[in-house]
Protein backbone atom coordinates (compact mmCIF):
# COMPACT_ATOMS: atom_id res chain seq x y z
CA UNK A 1 0.00 0.00 0.00
CA UNK A 2 2.03 3.29 -1.28
CA UNK A 3 0.77 6.59 0.21
CA UNK A 4 1.14 10.04 -1.48
CA UNK A 5 4.42 10.96 -2.42
CA UNK A 6 4.07 13.74 0.46
CA UNK A 7 7.56 13.06 1.94
CA UNK A 8 11.20 13.35 0.31
CA UNK A 9 11.70 9.67 1.48
CA UNK A 10 9.61 8.71 -1.45
CA UNK A 11 11.78 10.51 -4.03
CA UNK A 12 14.69 8.73 -2.50
CA UNK A 13 12.59 5.27 -2.56
CA UNK A 14 12.24 5.78 -6.36
CA UNK A 15 15.62 6.58 -7.05
CA UNK A 16 17.44 3.71 -5.82
CA UNK A 17 20.52 4.92 -7.51
CA UNK A 18 21.64 7.81 -4.64
CA UNK A 19 22.33 6.06 -1.95
CA UNK A 20 20.32 7.02 1.47
CA UNK A 21 23.62 8.06 3.46
CA UNK A 22 21.09 9.19 6.56
CA UNK A 23 18.12 7.97 7.54
CA UNK A 24 15.56 10.27 6.34
CA UNK A 25 12.67 11.06 8.89
CA UNK A 26 9.16 12.26 7.27
CA UNK A 27 7.61 15.50 8.87
CA UNK A 28 4.74 13.61 9.98
CA UNK A 29 6.61 10.73 11.57
CA UNK A 30 8.32 13.94 13.93
CA UNK A 31 5.17 15.42 14.34
CA UNK A 32 3.01 11.84 15.47
CA UNK A 33 6.09 11.23 18.28
CA UNK A 34 7.39 14.76 18.96
CA UNK A 35 4.41 15.14 20.99
CA UNK A 36 5.02 12.20 23.27
CA UNK A 37 8.51 12.50 24.28
CA UNK A 38 10.13 15.35 26.60
CA UNK A 39 13.17 14.13 24.95
CA UNK A 40 12.14 13.97 21.11
CA UNK A 41 15.73 15.20 20.07
CA UNK A 42 17.94 13.15 22.01
CA UNK A 43 15.08 10.33 20.20
CA UNK A 44 15.82 12.29 16.78
CA UNK A 45 19.45 11.75 17.29
CA UNK A 46 19.19 7.64 18.09
CA UNK A 47 16.82 7.62 15.33
CA UNK A 48 19.99 8.53 13.18
CA UNK A 49 22.97 6.64 15.14
CA UNK A 50 23.78 3.10 13.37
CA UNK A 51 23.04 0.15 15.57
CA UNK A 52 25.07 -1.83 17.98
CA UNK A 53 25.23 -5.43 16.84
CA UNK A 54 24.58 -8.08 19.62
CA UNK A 55 24.40 -11.96 19.76
CA UNK A 56 22.89 -14.19 21.47
CA UNK A 57 24.67 -17.81 22.62
CA UNK A 58 23.17 -20.44 21.62
CA UNK A 59 22.98 -22.77 24.38
CA UNK A 60 21.95 -25.21 23.04
CA UNK A 61 24.93 -26.15 21.29
CA UNK A 62 27.36 -23.68 23.02
CA UNK A 63 28.26 -22.46 26.75
CA UNK A 64 28.57 -19.19 27.72
CA UNK A 65 32.83 -20.43 27.76
CA UNK A 66 32.66 -19.18 23.67
CA UNK A 67 32.48 -15.44 25.68
CA UNK A 68 36.28 -16.17 26.29
CA UNK A 69 37.18 -18.31 23.25
CA UNK A 70 35.80 -14.98 20.97
CA UNK A 71 37.79 -12.24 23.23
CA UNK A 72 40.97 -14.33 22.44
CA UNK A 73 40.77 -13.73 18.88
CA UNK A 74 40.25 -9.86 19.44
CA UNK A 75 36.38 -9.33 19.90
CA UNK A 76 35.01 -7.35 22.41
CA UNK A 77 31.64 -8.58 24.61
CA UNK A 78 29.29 -6.66 26.74
CA UNK A 79 26.45 -7.96 28.53
CA UNK A 80 23.33 -7.26 27.75
CA UNK A 81 21.79 -6.77 31.23
CA UNK A 82 18.13 -8.42 30.70
CA UNK A 83 19.51 -11.68 28.73
CA UNK A 84 22.32 -13.73 30.32
CA UNK A 85 23.84 -15.16 27.05
CA UNK A 86 22.81 -11.96 24.99
CA UNK A 87 25.76 -9.45 24.50
CA UNK A 88 26.87 -6.66 22.30
CA UNK A 89 29.94 -7.03 19.98
CA UNK A 90 31.72 -3.80 20.34
CA UNK A 91 35.03 -4.65 18.60
CA UNK A 92 35.74 -7.99 16.03
CA UNK A 93 37.53 -9.36 13.07
CA UNK A 94 35.10 -10.97 11.13
CA UNK A 95 31.34 -10.09 9.56
CA UNK A 96 29.44 -11.99 12.16
CA UNK A 97 27.80 -14.08 9.58
CA UNK A 98 30.93 -15.45 8.18
CA UNK A 99 32.55 -16.81 11.18
CA UNK A 100 33.09 -20.93 12.25
CA UNK A 101 31.41 -20.00 15.54
CA UNK A 102 28.51 -18.88 13.15
CA UNK A 103 28.39 -21.60 11.36
CA UNK A 104 28.64 -24.32 14.13
CA UNK A 105 25.56 -22.70 14.98
CA UNK A 106 27.02 -21.62 18.83
CA UNK A 107 25.50 -17.97 18.27
CA UNK A 108 22.57 -16.12 16.68
CA UNK A 109 22.92 -12.50 15.27
CA UNK A 110 20.20 -10.72 17.46
CA UNK A 111 18.92 -7.71 18.19
CA UNK A 112 19.23 -6.88 22.15
CA UNK A 113 15.45 -5.75 22.75
CA UNK A 114 14.42 -8.76 20.61
CA UNK A 115 15.75 -11.20 22.94
CA UNK A 116 13.06 -10.22 25.28
CA UNK A 117 9.56 -11.25 24.28
CA UNK A 118 10.80 -15.31 24.65
CA UNK A 119 11.93 -14.49 28.38
CA UNK A 120 8.65 -12.74 29.15
CA UNK A 121 6.81 -15.54 27.72
CA UNK A 122 8.94 -17.64 30.18
CA UNK A 123 7.92 -21.53 28.45
CA UNK A 124 8.73 -24.25 30.55
CA UNK A 125 10.17 -27.69 28.99
CA UNK A 126 7.23 -29.51 28.75
CA UNK A 127 4.82 -26.85 26.97
CA UNK A 128 3.14 -26.74 24.03
CA UNK A 129 3.73 -23.26 23.02
CA UNK A 130 2.86 -21.45 19.57
CA UNK A 131 4.91 -18.80 17.70
CA UNK A 132 2.79 -16.99 15.29
CA UNK A 133 5.05 -15.28 12.83
CA UNK A 134 7.98 -17.13 13.39
CA UNK A 135 10.50 -16.59 10.55
CA UNK A 136 14.02 -15.97 10.70
CA UNK A 137 13.87 -17.93 14.12
CA UNK A 138 15.42 -15.23 16.37
CA UNK A 139 12.79 -16.11 19.17
CA UNK A 140 11.29 -18.91 18.59
CA UNK A 141 15.45 -20.89 18.65
CA UNK A 142 15.46 -18.70 21.99
CA UNK A 143 12.31 -20.27 22.85
CA UNK A 144 13.12 -23.46 22.62
CA UNK A 145 16.76 -22.73 23.96
CA UNK A 146 14.50 -21.93 27.40
CA UNK A 147 12.77 -24.97 27.13
CA UNK A 148 15.75 -27.03 26.96
CA UNK A 149 14.82 -28.22 23.25
CA UNK A 150 11.60 -29.91 25.27
CA UNK A 151 8.03 -29.59 24.96
CA UNK A 152 6.80 -28.25 21.16
CA UNK A 153 6.46 -24.97 19.44
CA UNK A 154 5.10 -24.58 16.78
CA UNK A 155 6.82 -22.04 14.77
CA UNK A 156 4.56 -20.57 11.55
CA UNK A 157 4.68 -18.50 8.85
CA UNK A 158 2.78 -17.82 6.32
CA UNK A 159 5.46 -17.04 3.87
CA UNK A 160 7.08 -20.12 1.88
CA UNK A 161 10.44 -17.94 1.32
CA UNK A 162 10.67 -16.80 4.98
CA UNK A 163 9.95 -20.67 6.08
CA UNK A 164 13.38 -21.75 4.26
CA UNK A 165 15.25 -18.99 6.31
CA UNK A 166 12.97 -19.78 9.68
CA UNK A 167 14.45 -23.78 8.83
CA UNK A 168 17.42 -23.14 7.92
CA UNK A 169 17.93 -21.07 10.85
CA UNK A 170 16.16 -23.87 13.80
CA UNK A 171 18.58 -26.53 12.30
CA UNK A 172 21.57 -24.53 12.34
CA UNK A 173 21.09 -23.88 16.16
CA UNK A 174 20.28 -27.66 17.24
CA UNK A 175 16.50 -27.15 17.60
CA UNK A 176 14.31 -30.36 17.52
CA UNK A 177 11.22 -29.54 19.74
CA UNK A 178 9.34 -27.51 16.41
CA UNK A 179 6.62 -27.74 14.28
CA UNK A 180 7.04 -25.61 11.09
CA UNK A 181 3.46 -24.51 9.89
CA UNK A 182 2.06 -22.14 7.35
CA UNK A 183 -0.66 -21.14 7.66
CA UNK A 184 -2.42 -17.35 7.93
CA UNK A 185 -2.11 -16.47 11.65
CA UNK A 186 -5.52 -15.88 11.89
CA UNK A 187 -6.73 -19.03 11.20
CA UNK A 188 -5.09 -20.28 14.88
CA UNK A 189 -8.41 -18.97 16.59
CA UNK A 190 -10.00 -21.99 15.69
CA UNK A 191 -7.87 -24.53 17.66
CA UNK A 192 -9.32 -22.85 21.25
CA UNK A 193 -7.68 -23.08 24.18
CA UNK A 194 -4.85 -25.47 22.80
CA UNK A 195 -1.81 -23.80 23.52
CA UNK A 196 0.06 -23.48 27.23
CA UNK A 197 1.54 -20.08 25.93
CA UNK A 198 1.85 -17.67 22.69
CA UNK A 199 3.80 -15.36 21.51
CA UNK A 200 2.87 -13.26 18.38
CA UNK A 201 5.83 -11.05 17.67
CA UNK A 202 3.57 -9.44 15.18
CA UNK A 203 3.68 -7.74 11.73
CA UNK A 204 4.50 -4.12 11.80
CA UNK A 205 5.04 -0.94 10.56
CA UNK A 206 8.83 -1.51 11.78
CA UNK A 207 9.67 1.80 12.77
CA UNK A 208 12.00 0.71 15.61
CA UNK A 209 13.88 -0.76 12.81
CA UNK A 210 15.56 2.88 11.36
CA UNK A 211 18.57 2.93 13.31
CA UNK A 212 19.21 -0.83 11.21
CA UNK A 213 17.30 -0.11 8.33
CA UNK A 214 17.92 3.59 7.60
CA UNK A 215 15.23 3.02 4.28
CA UNK A 216 12.72 1.56 7.25
CA UNK A 217 10.58 4.87 6.43
CA UNK A 218 10.83 5.14 3.04
CA UNK A 219 7.37 3.98 2.46
CA UNK A 220 6.07 4.56 5.91
CA UNK A 221 2.56 6.20 6.04
CA UNK A 222 -0.34 6.29 8.77
CA UNK A 223 -2.56 4.49 6.05
CA UNK A 224 0.29 1.80 6.05
CA UNK A 225 -0.21 2.09 10.07
CA UNK A 226 -3.95 1.94 9.91
CA UNK A 227 -3.86 -1.01 7.48
CA UNK A 228 -1.48 -3.16 10.06
CA UNK A 229 -3.34 -2.38 12.90
CA UNK A 230 -6.60 -4.10 11.72
CA UNK A 231 -4.32 -6.42 10.46
CA UNK A 232 -2.95 -6.93 14.21
CA UNK A 233 -6.11 -6.91 15.86
CA UNK A 234 -7.16 -9.87 14.11
CA UNK A 235 -3.90 -11.95 14.51
CA UNK A 236 -4.53 -10.84 18.78
CA UNK A 237 -7.83 -12.25 19.07
CA UNK A 238 -7.05 -15.43 17.08
CA UNK A 239 -3.89 -16.03 19.34
CA UNK A 240 -5.84 -15.08 22.22
CA UNK A 241 -8.60 -17.81 21.20
CA UNK A 242 -5.79 -20.65 20.89
CA UNK A 243 -4.60 -19.90 24.28
CA UNK A 244 -5.63 -22.08 27.47
CA UNK A 245 -7.56 -20.21 30.49
CA UNK A 246 -4.35 -19.34 32.74
CA UNK A 247 -2.23 -18.95 29.85
CA UNK A 248 0.05 -16.22 29.04
CA UNK A 249 0.05 -14.15 25.94
CA UNK A 250 2.96 -12.22 24.46
CA UNK A 251 2.22 -9.52 22.05
CA UNK A 252 5.06 -7.38 20.94
CA UNK A 253 6.25 -4.95 17.53
CA UNK A 254 9.12 -3.45 16.45
CA UNK A 255 7.24 0.11 16.03
CA UNK A 256 6.70 2.94 17.83
CA UNK A 257 2.78 3.84 16.89
CA UNK A 258 0.45 3.21 19.12
CA UNK A 259 -2.09 2.59 16.70
CA UNK A 260 -0.45 -1.29 16.34
CA UNK A 261 0.95 -1.20 20.03
CA UNK A 262 -1.94 -0.28 23.21
CA UNK A 263 -4.72 0.05 21.04
CA UNK A 264 -4.11 -3.68 19.68
CA UNK A 265 -3.87 -4.29 23.59
CA UNK A 266 -6.95 -2.34 24.32
CA UNK A 267 -9.32 -3.68 21.68
CA UNK A 268 -8.13 -7.33 23.05
CA UNK A 269 -8.91 -6.40 26.81
CA UNK A 270 -12.85 -5.01 25.44
CA UNK A 271 -13.14 -8.21 23.09
CA UNK A 272 -11.64 -10.87 25.42
CA UNK A 273 -11.21 -11.78 29.63
CA UNK A 274 -7.54 -10.70 29.70
CA UNK A 275 -5.45 -8.88 32.19
CA UNK A 276 -2.12 -7.03 31.31
CA UNK A 277 0.41 -7.97 33.59
CA UNK A 278 3.56 -5.51 34.26
CA UNK A 279 7.14 -7.05 32.89
CA UNK A 280 10.04 -6.90 35.31
CA UNK A 281 12.84 -6.86 33.79
CA UNK A 282 16.02 -5.72 35.69
CA UNK A 283 18.69 -3.56 33.78
CA UNK A 284 16.45 -2.47 31.48
CA UNK A 285 15.05 1.33 31.07
CA UNK A 286 11.37 0.97 29.85
CA UNK A 287 8.32 4.19 29.66
CA UNK A 288 4.58 2.77 30.56
CA UNK A 289 1.80 2.22 27.93
CA UNK A 290 0.38 5.25 26.46
CA UNK A 291 -3.36 5.46 27.68
CA UNK A 292 -4.77 7.98 25.44
CA UNK A 293 -3.50 8.34 21.82
CA UNK A 294 -5.54 11.33 19.15
CA UNK A 295 -8.58 11.77 21.29
CA UNK A 296 -8.85 8.07 22.19
CA UNK A 297 -8.98 6.73 25.50
CA UNK A 298 -7.18 3.15 26.49
CA UNK A 299 -8.18 0.73 29.48
CA UNK A 300 -5.78 1.71 32.53
CA UNK A 301 -4.42 -1.40 32.06
CA UNK A 302 -2.70 -0.80 28.63
CA UNK A 303 0.05 1.13 30.95
CA UNK A 304 1.23 -2.29 31.88
CA UNK A 305 2.64 -2.49 28.73
CA UNK A 306 6.39 -1.56 28.26
CA UNK A 307 7.84 0.77 24.95
CA UNK A 308 11.37 0.54 24.87
CA UNK A 309 12.29 3.68 22.94
CA UNK A 310 15.75 3.34 21.24
CA UNK A 311 17.64 6.35 23.52
CA UNK A 312 16.59 4.72 26.32
CA UNK A 313 19.00 1.48 26.04
CA UNK A 314 20.72 2.35 23.16
CA UNK A 315 18.47 -0.54 21.28
CA UNK A 316 15.92 -0.79 18.37
CA UNK A 317 12.54 0.56 19.37
CA UNK A 318 10.39 -2.23 21.04
CA UNK A 319 6.57 -2.59 22.38
CA UNK A 320 5.83 -5.53 24.25
CA UNK A 321 2.76 -6.70 26.32
CA UNK A 322 2.43 -9.33 28.88
CA UNK A 323 -1.42 -10.86 28.93
CA UNK A 324 -2.48 -13.59 31.26
CA UNK A 325 -5.86 -15.37 29.79
CA UNK A 326 -8.30 -15.36 32.94
CA UNK A 327 -9.57 -18.59 33.87
CA UNK B 1 16.34 -48.16 9.91
CA UNK B 2 18.16 -44.97 9.91
CA UNK B 3 19.24 -45.69 13.67
CA UNK B 4 21.05 -49.16 12.18
CA UNK B 5 23.02 -46.93 9.35
CA UNK B 6 24.27 -44.88 12.20
CA UNK B 7 25.17 -47.89 14.04
CA UNK B 8 26.64 -49.71 11.42
CA UNK B 9 28.78 -46.38 10.00
CA UNK B 10 29.04 -44.19 12.72
CA UNK B 11 29.42 -46.72 15.58
CA UNK B 12 26.51 -44.30 17.08
CA UNK B 13 24.31 -46.54 19.81
CA UNK B 14 20.89 -46.91 18.86
CA UNK B 15 20.22 -45.82 22.30
CA UNK B 16 20.85 -42.40 21.87
CA UNK B 17 17.77 -41.70 19.51
CA UNK B 18 15.54 -43.67 21.87
CA UNK B 19 14.35 -40.17 23.48
CA UNK B 20 13.34 -38.82 19.86
CA UNK B 21 10.49 -39.11 17.22
CA UNK B 22 12.07 -40.10 14.16
CA UNK B 23 10.18 -39.85 10.74
CA UNK B 24 10.36 -40.97 7.31
CA UNK B 25 9.14 -39.58 4.38
CA UNK B 26 9.84 -39.10 0.88
CA UNK B 27 13.89 -40.53 1.19
CA UNK B 28 13.97 -37.93 4.30
CA UNK B 29 14.54 -38.49 7.92
CA UNK B 30 13.45 -36.14 10.24
CA UNK B 31 14.29 -36.17 14.10
CA UNK B 32 12.09 -34.70 16.71
CA UNK B 33 12.32 -34.34 20.51
CA UNK B 34 10.12 -36.91 21.83
CA UNK B 35 7.55 -33.94 23.05
CA UNK B 36 6.90 -33.52 20.00
CA UNK B 37 5.08 -37.19 19.73
CA UNK B 38 3.05 -36.03 22.07
CA UNK B 39 1.71 -32.82 21.37
CA UNK B 40 -1.82 -32.21 20.04
CA UNK B 41 -0.88 -30.89 16.18
CA UNK B 42 -4.81 -31.90 15.20
CA UNK B 43 -6.01 -29.06 12.67
CA UNK B 44 -2.16 -27.65 11.52
CA UNK B 45 -1.05 -27.37 8.41
CA UNK B 46 2.27 -29.15 9.12
CA UNK B 47 5.62 -28.17 6.92
CA UNK B 48 8.20 -30.03 8.80
CA UNK B 49 8.28 -31.65 12.39
CA UNK B 50 11.97 -31.41 13.59
CA UNK B 51 15.33 -31.13 11.96
CA UNK B 52 16.86 -33.27 9.31
CA UNK B 53 18.54 -35.93 10.27
CA UNK B 54 19.64 -37.89 6.82
CA UNK B 55 18.88 -37.70 3.50
CA UNK B 56 18.44 -41.23 1.00
CA UNK B 57 19.57 -41.51 -2.78
CA UNK B 58 22.03 -44.07 -3.86
CA UNK B 59 23.21 -44.15 -0.28
CA UNK B 60 22.44 -42.32 3.05
CA UNK B 61 23.57 -38.89 4.07
CA UNK B 62 23.20 -37.66 7.35
CA UNK B 63 23.33 -33.57 7.16
CA UNK B 64 25.73 -31.45 8.81
CA UNK B 65 23.44 -30.15 10.90
CA UNK B 66 22.30 -33.50 12.52
CA UNK B 67 26.18 -34.60 12.89
CA UNK B 68 27.03 -31.46 15.21
CA UNK B 69 24.42 -32.62 17.34
CA UNK B 70 24.83 -36.55 17.09
CA UNK B 71 28.47 -36.63 15.69
CA UNK B 72 30.18 -36.19 19.30
CA UNK B 73 28.77 -40.11 20.21
CA UNK B 74 30.43 -41.76 16.84
CA UNK B 75 33.32 -44.05 17.25
CA UNK B 76 34.47 -44.92 13.57
CA UNK B 77 34.78 -42.84 10.50
CA UNK B 78 35.31 -40.01 12.15
CA UNK B 79 38.78 -37.73 10.95
CA UNK B 80 40.39 -34.89 12.95
CA UNK B 81 41.02 -31.56 10.84
CA UNK B 82 43.64 -29.66 12.06
CA UNK B 83 43.15 -25.55 11.62
CA UNK B 84 44.37 -25.25 8.11
CA UNK B 85 41.98 -28.23 7.10
CA UNK B 86 38.74 -26.95 8.70
CA UNK B 87 39.40 -23.49 7.42
CA UNK B 88 39.70 -24.82 4.39
CA UNK B 89 36.25 -27.12 4.76
CA UNK B 90 34.29 -23.79 5.78
CA UNK B 91 35.83 -22.27 2.40
CA UNK B 92 34.32 -25.06 0.59
CA UNK B 93 37.48 -26.79 -0.59
CA UNK B 94 38.42 -30.37 -1.07
CA UNK B 95 40.71 -31.90 1.80
CA UNK B 96 43.88 -34.22 1.54
CA UNK B 97 44.30 -36.36 4.69
CA UNK B 98 46.43 -38.68 5.98
CA UNK B 99 44.14 -40.38 8.41
CA UNK B 100 42.02 -43.63 7.59
CA UNK B 101 38.44 -44.54 7.09
CA UNK B 102 36.00 -46.74 4.93
CA UNK B 103 35.00 -44.89 1.92
CA UNK B 104 31.64 -43.22 2.02
CA UNK B 105 30.65 -40.80 4.34
CA UNK B 106 32.77 -39.80 7.53
CA UNK B 107 32.12 -37.22 10.14
CA UNK B 108 34.53 -34.19 10.72
CA UNK B 109 36.23 -33.20 13.76
CA UNK B 110 38.24 -30.07 14.64
CA UNK B 111 39.24 -29.55 18.56
CA UNK B 112 36.91 -32.92 19.37
CA UNK B 113 34.12 -31.63 18.54
CA UNK B 114 31.95 -32.59 15.00
CA UNK B 115 31.59 -29.95 12.69
CA UNK B 116 30.56 -31.06 9.45
CA UNK B 117 30.15 -34.33 7.32
CA UNK B 118 32.67 -35.32 4.19
CA UNK B 119 32.42 -37.60 1.52
CA UNK B 120 35.90 -40.20 2.25
CA UNK B 121 37.40 -41.68 -0.95
CA UNK B 122 41.18 -42.90 -0.69
CA UNK B 123 43.02 -40.33 1.52
CA UNK B 124 40.87 -37.43 -0.22
CA UNK B 125 37.56 -35.59 1.56
CA UNK B 126 35.08 -34.46 -0.72
CA UNK B 127 33.72 -31.07 0.33
CA UNK B 128 30.04 -31.57 0.91
CA UNK B 129 28.54 -28.57 2.73
CA UNK B 130 26.07 -26.71 1.01
CA UNK B 131 27.15 -23.75 -0.93
CA UNK B 132 25.03 -21.52 0.76
CA UNK B 133 26.72 -22.55 3.98
CA UNK B 134 29.95 -21.56 2.83
CA UNK B 135 32.31 -19.04 4.49
CA UNK B 136 34.69 -16.10 3.12
CA UNK B 137 37.74 -16.93 5.24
Amino acid sequence: MKGKPETRVQKLAENPGRGVMKPVIPRIFRERYGKLLSDKRKFYLYCQKPLRKSIRINLLKSDLGLVERLEEKGWKLRQVPWCRNGFWVEKREELLGNTPEHFLGLYYVQEAVSMLPPLLLKPKPGELVLDVAAAPGSKTSQLAEIMKNRGCIVANDPSVARLKALRANLQRLGVMNTVITRMDGKEFGRLKNRFDRVLLDAPCSAEGVIRKEWNALADWSVQKIQRLSRLQKKLILAAADSLKPGGVLVYSTCTFAPEENEEVIDFLLKKRDFKVEKPRVPGLKSRPGLTEWQGKDFESQVKRCIRIWPQDNDTEGFFIARLRKND
Amino acid sequence: MIEEYFRKRFGIPKNIFSRYWILEKKKRYWIASEDVKRADLRGLRIEVIGMLLARKNREIKPTTDAVQVFGRFAKKNRIELDEKQFHDLLRGLDIQVKAKAEDGYVILFFKQAPVAVGLYRQGRIKNVIPKARRLKL
